[in-house]
């Protein structure tokens, strides 16, 4: 294995071509999974943890940069890096011949192993079906060595915590993760122990990775990083994550002849000292900070759709042959394509492109996010109000125009108020399916309320609690706002009331 | 008597390939009541919503006072005032059901011709009374009877201080014994000086409030003169026919 890693180093620091570091002003912004432990996770007051996270803070340092760090999920964490949403991944991401097609990587600065884990008893995982994360070393493995893994189906998943979680229900019966980061989540598992099975199927080193333009970058933090080796900082950091000695000789052999001398025994320190959600009332300030952005984002999503909607569903009876045609069709084209896709295209093209063009930051993750759900929820709410204007009566239309209102005044005093109390029910749909659709900015690294559960779960290993709690906090809100909607209804629906009532 | 108000010369008006008006001819006068007769779909309500622009004609003339009415080429704005001169009361009434009975009276009058809200109310107010309804005001249009929203419809058009009043059938959806009460109301109107064109089924009441009877048949003038000549001795054998079906 360690000549393998050594054609991987030199072929890092060939690579290493021209300085062309854009870093935003005095900052070193560094992405990781958070779903990680004990690498990278979240602690009771969700702010990002673990091995990564110190190392990342003290590479950041060294520099003479703030550290900011970014909690991505695994499966964009490369598109976020090429799109200039971060500079750096320092999230346990494991140098490969491929990633370096398209990534820079500093030296290893941590070399671990692929293990298979299985219920215990386990004799043969021939034919078992195996849990990987997506995106992974270990998915891509499997799929190139179907002789060591005979007859296996494979189920990909977020992270190691739900594969355990999928392990306890019976989805799959084994998998391969990282030894120390599988260990951990095994050991979390109830109802079911969770061993390794056979050895290590290979040796991986991981690095920490930058944009191909970032050469420059990428050799101050080997130098920050070969620093921290040296004075006895990676050790402390280590064993204060893993709970162990580093074995330095290993990561000095996989830095090939830029080891330099191996330091002298690093100081022991005490386990992590971060704090952990460990019951229910542990899990509820994160949730309700969750739940605080989940709202906020369909508060915000909702007020701004409902003017947009009602202008696009106006569009959408237009005189003009050009504004209808516009309107139809941009309600096509959002309701034709999924939101999590809108989402990557807002964060990942439109941000990117708007921020490059500004020269500064002027579209982040969350106007990126409420971009795309003002976007989504437009059409929907236009679709509606399309066909609450179309459920007016005609003679509604006969009688305004007759007492010589215009179109704008008409629309404004006569059809638009009856649209939109037939398309009440319709709107009060929207915004719930808005509020459950907000669950998905998860992906474009905002901690929303289900991605405050799945935080819970990277750091507790325990999948069914946080789910069911952040399924009562959904609960309540949309129980509320049915019940607001409900209201509004009745309030003007109050002429028919009043007349059913009479009858 | 004889000045004449709005006459119309060789309308037409098809809706695809339905030809719904084929040429009509009408004279009418200020301070006449004239009324139109003839089958459904013979092309009276068309003609009616012609008559204000609802839909457009697609050739013929139109003199209001003599003056042409170039609706070929009108701005919204003269769409507007042309509207507001020939006030129209509909079959289904057609009362805004988010405001209540004064609301839906003072609506043109506020928002189209700009008065006060007081004023406006002041009027609305009266005519309500005039129409027999001053305690059912702050009613919403569904607490109100089929012959009760039928008379704010008729307030909510006189609000506009109309020229002409285009009648389109309004007691074709009511009660029999709702009816007699409206015709009251109307004549009471046609006795005040008011200029309507009135589309109706109802021949007894066109022959006591109107001065004149046109009677149209697949969309054209058949006959037309004063009720009483055209109810006694009908020349057409359509008329007969017709006359003969109805009375």
């Amino acid at each position: 294995m360690v000549p393998t890693l050594r054609r991987l180093v030199c072929l890092l620091l060939m690579a290493c071509g021209v300085a062309n570091a854009q870093l935003r002003d005095g900052e070193l912004s560094l992405a990781m999974s958070g779903a990680f432990q004990p690498f990278s996770i979240t602690d009771s007051s969700g702010a990002l943890v673990g091995f990564d996270a110190d190392i990342a803070t003290e590479i950041a340092l060294r520099l003479d940069l703030e550290p900011e760090l970014v909690q991505i999920d695994w499966s964009g964490i490369q598109a976020g890096l090429q799109t200039k949403q971060y500079d750096l991944i320092c999230g346990s991401m494991a140098i490969t011949v491929e990633r370096l097609q398209t990534m820079h990587f500093t030296l290893p600065y941590y070399v671990s192993g692929a293990q298979i884990f299985v219920r215990s008893g386990t004799d043969s995982i021939r034919g078992l079906s195996f849990g990987v994360t997506e995106d992974s070393t270990y998915a891509a493995y499997i799929s190139e060595h179907p002789d060591e893994f005979p007859g296996v189906t494979v189920l990909q998943f977020g992270s190691e915590a739900e594969i355990v979680a999928a392990m306890q229900s019976d989805k799959v019966d084994a998998f391969v993760s990282d030894l120390i980061v599988g260990g951990f989540y095994a050991s979390k598992a109830s109802g079911v122990e969770v061993v390794p099975y056979g050895g290590l199927l290979y040796e991986e080193a991981c690095g920490i990775a930058a944009r191909q333009d970032d050469a420059a970058l990428v050799m101050r933090v080997n130098g920050a990083l070969f620093a921290m080796v040296q004075d006895g900082t990676y050790a402390r950091i280590f064993n204060k994550w893993v709970g162990s000695e580093p074995d330095l000789a290993v990561l000095m052999s996989s830095w090939g002849e830029f080891a330099g001398e191996i330091p002298a025994s690093a100081a022991t320190t005490s386990q992590g000292d971060a704090e952990f959600v460990t019951d229910v009332s542990g899990m509820l300030p994160l949730l309700a900070k969750g739940a605080g952005l989940t709202i906020l984002l369909s508060a915000l999503t909702a007020v701004i759709a409902l003017f947009s909607g009602t202008l696009i569903g106006v569009g959408c009876i237009a005189r003009s042959k050009i504004v209808n045609v516009l309107s139809t069709g941009y309600i096509a084209l959002v309701r034709g394509t999924p939101l999590l896709v809108q989402l990557f295209i807002s964060y990942f093209v439109i941000a990117t492109l708007l921020n490059r063009v500004a020269g500064h930051e002027i579209m982040g993750a969350f106007g990126a996010a409420l971009f795309a759900l003002v976007l989504n929820t437009t059409a929907y709410n236009a679709e509606t109000i399309r066909g609450g204007i179309a459920s007016v009566e005609a003679g509604q239309w006969d009688a305004a125009a007759t007492l010589g209102m215009r179109r704008p005044m008409l629309l404004k005093r006569i059809v638009l108020p009856q649209a939109f109390r037939n398309s009440l029910p319709s709107l009060g749909n929207n915004l719930v399916v808005l509020i459950k659709d907000t669950s998905l900015v998860g992906a474009i690294t905002l901690i929303e309320l289900t991605y405050s559960a799945r935080n819970i779960v990277f750091q507790t290993g325990q999948a069914f609690v946080p789910f069911f709690v952040a399924a009562a906090f959904y609960l309540v809100i949309i129980t509320s706002v049915s019940l607001a909607v409900r209201a509004a209804e009745a309030r003007l629906g109050r002429g028919k009331r009043d007349a059913r009532m009479a009858a | 008597m004889s000045k004449v108000d709005v006459i119309v010369n060789g309308l037409n008006k098809s809706f695809g390939s339905n030809h719904v008006l084929r040429g009509v001819d009408i004279e009418i006068h200020a301070g006449q009541v004239l009324a139109l007769v003839g089958p459904s779909g013979s092309g009276k309500s068309t003609f009616l919503r012609c008559l204000n622009l609802l839909e457009m004609p697609d050739s013929g003339t139109i003199h209001w006072n003599g003056e042409d009415v170039p609706y070929k080429t009108m701005s919204p704005l003269q769409l507007s005032e042309h509207r507001v001169r020939m006030a129209m009361v509909f079959q289904h009434f057609n009362l805004f059901p988010h405001r209540t009975a004064i609301q839906n009276v003072t609506e043109g009058p506020v928002h189209v011709l700009g008065r006060s809200e007081v004023e406006a109310g002041k009027q609305a107010m009266e005519l309500l009374d005039r129409v027999g309804l001053a305690d059912k005001a702050d009613h919403w249009p569904p607490q109100l009877s089929g012959g009760q929203k039928q008379r704010v419809a008729i307030a909510r058009a006189l609000a506009m201080d109309p020229q002409v009043l285009l009648l389109d059938e309004v007691t074709s959806a009511l009660d029999v014994e709702i009816v007699a009460g409206i015709n009251d109301l109307l004549a009471e109107l046609a006795k005040g000086g008011m200029t309507m064109v009135m589309v109706t089924h109802d021949l007894r009441f066109a022959r006591s409030v109107g001065d004149q009877l046109v009677f149209m048949d697949e969309g054209r003038i058949v006959e037309s003169g004063t009720p009483d000549a055209l109810i006694e001795s009908p020349q057409s054998p359509r008329l007969n026919e017709f006359l003969a079906a109805v009375l």
